[in-house]
């Protein structure tokens, strides 16, 4: 009887604590200081404007580690954490032999990334995600998408 | 002799299966105006009627209100992709992944969705009118306010699934089974089970 016990035991806990960690309200103490960063125009063309940029990839690793560590992993390297594994996205927009195409499909990973970081995500009532757009910019958004791109694998 | 000649069958056939972009290249993915078909693509509003999307990777595309009338997705993995408010009528997504994905008041009225695996699946609101659902999985699913009415519901595996205000009438209910399923104001719901 103990045994079963401990054992219901032990995977409430697991699963509050997977709720916990999971988090319904993003942060607000995260801080990302984009300011040395270019500011990017309104009339930007779509996706991350940092692409590439490695001041920006080193501001993005701060800012992952502050907001997104806890259910991805420190730097993004997932040791079973709750999240997915960030580092394992966007593997099929490389495959794409037509650059007219490859960058179509890169624009839409980008704007899903950041969508998804802004708005979080909800699946039938229940918060796999806060939404973050209270908290980081679109610049602080990019920084982290620029640091997960440097990181790919 | 026989083993060249089923070789060369098995090739063509293959390589006629693989979708092919407005370039003509195989194995480029196809590009439906603004819509790619690859995971995460925008396609908002797209048209994508009798289209075959079979076997492709769309998870987490938004085709919040795109047209697939009797398009094939047959086996294609939608996880996490958003059809709200999109017209799946006589759509063929037998064997589809679809976990976490949104159906709300979509319209799939007799789409086959037999074999599908709907874990965490949105069907708020949603019109299965004569839909096929024979033998689907659907764990923590939600049809809140979903129109299931003559739908085939044989085998169905409606584990802890959200079923309030769904209208049941005249579905198939036969090996169906609600374990920990909530049934408040459901109209021919087994509140028995």
């Amino acid at each position: 009887m103990a045994p079963r016990f401990l054992l219901r035991l032990s995977a409430a806990l697991l699963i509050l604590s997977g709720s916990v960690l999971a988090g319904e309200v993003a942060d607000p103490n995260v801080v990302v200081d984009t300011s040395g960063l270019p500011p990017i125009a309104a009339n930007a063309p779509e996706g991350n404007p940092y692409r590439g940029n490695a001041r920006a990839a080193e501001i993005g690793r701060t800012a992952f580690n502050q907001a997104c560590s806890r259910c991805h992993g420190v730097d993004a390297v997932n040791k079973g954490q709750v999240g997915p594994d960030l580092l394992k996205m966007d593997r099929s927009c490389p495959r794409i032999a037509d650059p007219v195409i490859r960058q179509m499909c890169i624009v839409d990973q980008d704007d899903f990334f950041l969508k998804s970081v802004q708005e979080g995500k909800t699946r039938v009532g229940v918060v796999h995600m806060p939404a973050w757009k209270e908290v980081l910019t679109p610049a602080a958004i990019w920084t982290i998408r620029t640091f997960l791109e440097s990181r790919s694998r | 002799m026989l083993r060249p000649m089923l070789s060369a069958l098995l090739a063509g056939l293959s390589i006629a299966n693989l979708p092919v972009s407005a370039a003509g290249n195989p194995a480029e993915p196809q590009v439906y105006g603004t819509c790619g078909m690859w995971p995460h693509a925008r396609c908002r509003g797209a048209d994508l009627r009798h289209k075959d999307l079979s076997a492709l990777d769309l998870a987490g595309v938004d085709f919040t209100g795109a047209n697939l009338a009797r398009a094939d997705l047959r086996a294609a993995n939608l996880a996490g992709a958003i059809f709200d408010g999109a017209d799946l009528s006589g759509a063929r997504m037998a064997k589809v992944n679809a976990p976490g994905a949104s159906f709300r008041n979509a319209r799939l009225i007799g789409t086959d969705l037999e074999f599908a695996k709907l874990m965490r699946t949105d069907f708020t609101g949603a019109d299965l009118t004569v839909a096929n659902l024979e033998a689907a999985r659907t764990p923590f699913a939600w049809f809140v306010g979903a129109r299931l009415t003559n739908a085939n519901l044989q085998e169905t595996k409606f584990n802890a699934t959200n079923l309030r205000n769904a209208n049941l009438e005249g579905a198939l209910l036969r090996y169906t089974i609600f374990p920990d399923s909530s049934f408040e104001g459901c109209t021919g719901c087994p509140t028995d089970w």
